[in-house]
């Protein structure tokens, strides 16, 4: 990636807060609503500036355990589906909410994000807090655009971990999105 | 109860998803069926009316796992309409991008999706709790190719750098000096890698394979070659088509490729091996002999211990291109104005197998027509044929073994599903 920072893994002491971060965007923006974790990746690029490294990735997920290795936060935002209403917003955080073995029926990645997780526990490569975002999918069609249930919440989730990203950086501005499972 | 299915609704470990079912009537197998169910000319649609120099870029996003055969296989099948022929530093580069691509996707099999396998842990994170060195290991090895896509392709993995007649920018002999160590510790983490693949303990099998791969005068082949099989058969890529039919059957989306004589054939690095064995690099060829590597290798779960070989090959590859590396004059050859239209054809050897495309491109530049015939859509009916054999060799086993099994048999092959089109899911109907 080119966005990576020191290949050690291990941050400086008084890292910059750009290093310090990593935002990932997972999904295949040709496969419908797979594509809202890129979606949201754009704008938060667009408006997050320095908050975070901004980084998409699309199939080879083991590259997650790089990306995050050794980062005080990392966000993932990806496609999911559990069963909820299209659209709804998963809010997991690593090590208090179980993140369930991924429904293999919708993952288009050659290794799911929970076995990188698992992975990345296995070989103490895991980031010092990690937050997956989950957006209820309605459709993996090949085809490019986002449904209307999953388009809706890409202003809410983009919110939401501008919120967190402030919060994480010690400035919080108060402007924190709900805690847990948000429905649509 | 005489007939039963087995179903396997979801092949684990299987890059996409897909399903397979199986059924057995008088403890005979009656039918095998790997479905894959992506709508599979999805891309093919949609590259007409887009300009021909897009394709490249379009192609690369059918697959996150090797996008630079698609690349490769669309700028070669575009140049030849163009009329420009690629050479010198530029060749010598995409070759070691396409090395890159090899190592990523080669390591990332053996060892995150093929190994456990071997190793009796039913996937890569149990391997990795008991095993955390071996995975290292793989990880390592892989992100040797990562870095050898970063520095050429501009970024890991939709790498953006490639187009029609070479690259937008060629790499400067700093950043190529930066790439030595880490393929010089990839080419030794390789060679351990064969050798310790090489004593898994391997369920005695034979299959009997028409195989098919390009062959290239002197190279081990990537991106060029001529298309050879195991009958005999010795074409120029633009004849592939007829040599070669795809066929739709009623369970799969993705389209069954078989020879004109109606048989199945097999894509691959068992297949590339068994053609080019005198081809292997220097210590690829050493290993193979210490190795004791059979010539062809029939057993298809020793494709283990072939990908090993050629992870072997693409680091030697990647090194000496390296070293060799001086900065070219000009990053491309310019395609001609006005741009001749026309049809082309080409086929590359994608980490899964022969990928053929064909364009047929209009004198104003836009695609007319394209066809991709990935790896895994070839491979798709000899896959059915492994599992047949199987289930034929186990049919007493319980429903769980049996199910365990016919995975395994179809991730010898390492399909890709969301190229051939995509998914699995698994299921055997016993009676």
């Amino acid at each position: 990636m080119t966005e990576r920072g020191p290949a050690s893994g291990t941050l400086p002491p008084h890292a910059p807060p750009t290093a310090e971060a990593v935002v990932i965007g997972l999904g295949n923006p040709y496969r419908s609503d797979d594509g809202v974790g890129p979606e949201v990746l754009a704008r938060l690029r667009e408006e997050g500036g320095d908050l975070a490294r901004w980084v998409t990735c699309s199939d080879e997920t083991t590259e997650l355990l790089q990306l995050w290795e050794g980062a005080a936060l990392a966000v993932v935002i990806d496609a999911v589906l559990s069963g909820s209403a299209p659209g709804t917003v998963h809010r997991l955080v690593e090590g208090e909410d179980p993140i369930p073995p991924e429904g293999r029926a919708g993952s288009t990645h050659a290794v799911a994000l929970p076995e990188v997780i698992g992975l990345g526990r296995a070989l103490g490569q895991m980031p010092r807090r990690l937050v997956v975002y989950g957006i209820e999918a309605a459709s993996f069609d090949t085809g490019k655009g986002l449904s209307a249930a999953v388009r809706e919440q890409v202003p809410l989730v983009v919110h939401q971990v501008l919120s967190e990203l402030r919060e994480s950086r010690g400035g919080s501005t108060g402007a924190h999105g709900p805690r847990e499972t948000v429905h649509a | 109860m005489t007939e039963r299915t087995v179903a396997v609704n979801y092949v684990a470990r299987v890059e996409g998803e897909g399903a397979l079912r199986v059924r057995i009537e008088q403890q005979r197998v009656r039918e095998v069926e790997l479905r894959i169910f992506e709508p599979p000319r999805f891309f093919e649609a949609f590259l007409r009316g887009r300009a021909y120099t897009e394709a490249p870029d379009i192609t690369a996003r059918i697959c996150g796992i090797c996008p630079v055969a698609y690349q490769m296989s669309a700028a070669h099948a575009l140049e030849r309409i163009a009329g420009i022929e690629v050479s010198g530093t530029v060749r010598a580069l995409r070759r070691l991008l396409y090395a890159g691509e090899w190592i990523e996707s080669h390591a990332l099999h053996i060892y995150l999706l093929h190994l456990p396998d071997f190793l009796g842990f039913p996937d890569a994170v149990h391997l990795a709790e008991r095993h955390p060195e071996i995975v290292k290991q793989g990880l390592e090895l892989k992100r040797a190719g990562n870095q050898v896509m970063e520095t050429l392709g501009g970024r890991a993995i939709h790498p953006i750098n490639v187009r029609i007649g070479g690259f937008y920018r060629c790499p400067t002999s700093e950043e190529m000096r930066t790439l030595r160590s880490p393929l010089e510790r990839a080419l030794a983490q390789a060679e351990a890698t064969a050798r310790f693949v090489a004593t898994l303990t391997f369920p005695q099998v034979q299959e009997d394979y028409q195989f098919v791969a390009l062959r290239h005068p002197e190279e081990y082949p990537m991106n060029q070659g001529r298309v050879v099989s195991s009958s005999g058969l010795d074409l120029p890529v633009e004849r592939f088509e007829e040599a070669f039919q795809e066929q739709q059957v009623p369970w799969s989306n993705a389209l069954q490729s078989r020879s004109k004589e109606g048989g199945t054939y097999l894509v691959g690095p068992l297949a590339r091996f068994a053609l080019n064995r005198d081809r292997l690099t220097p210590r690829a060829a050493e290993l193979a002999k210490e190795l004791k590597v059979p010539s062809p290798v029939l057993n298809p779960f020793q494709a283990i211990l072939v990908r090993a070989l050629e992870v072997v090959v693409a680091c030697e590859e990647a090194l000496r291109i390296v070293r060799d590396y001086r900065e070219p004059s000009e990053p491309f050859v310019p395609a001609p104005t006005p741009f001749p239209g026309g049809v082309g054809q080409a086929a590359t050897e994608a980490p899964r197998g022969l990928l053929y495309h064909r364009y047929e491109v209009g004198q104003d530049g836009l695609i007319r027509e394209a066809k991709i015939v990935p790896p895994t859509a070839q491979n798709q009916a000899r896959i059915e044929e492994d599992v047949r054999h199987l289930v034929e060799r186990s049919v007493e086993a319980e429903d769980a073994q049996l199910q365990d099994a016919c995975e395994r048999a179809i991730r010898n092959h390492d399909p890709c599903i969301s190229c051939a089109t995509h998914f699995l899911r698994l299921d055997l109907q016993r009676n």
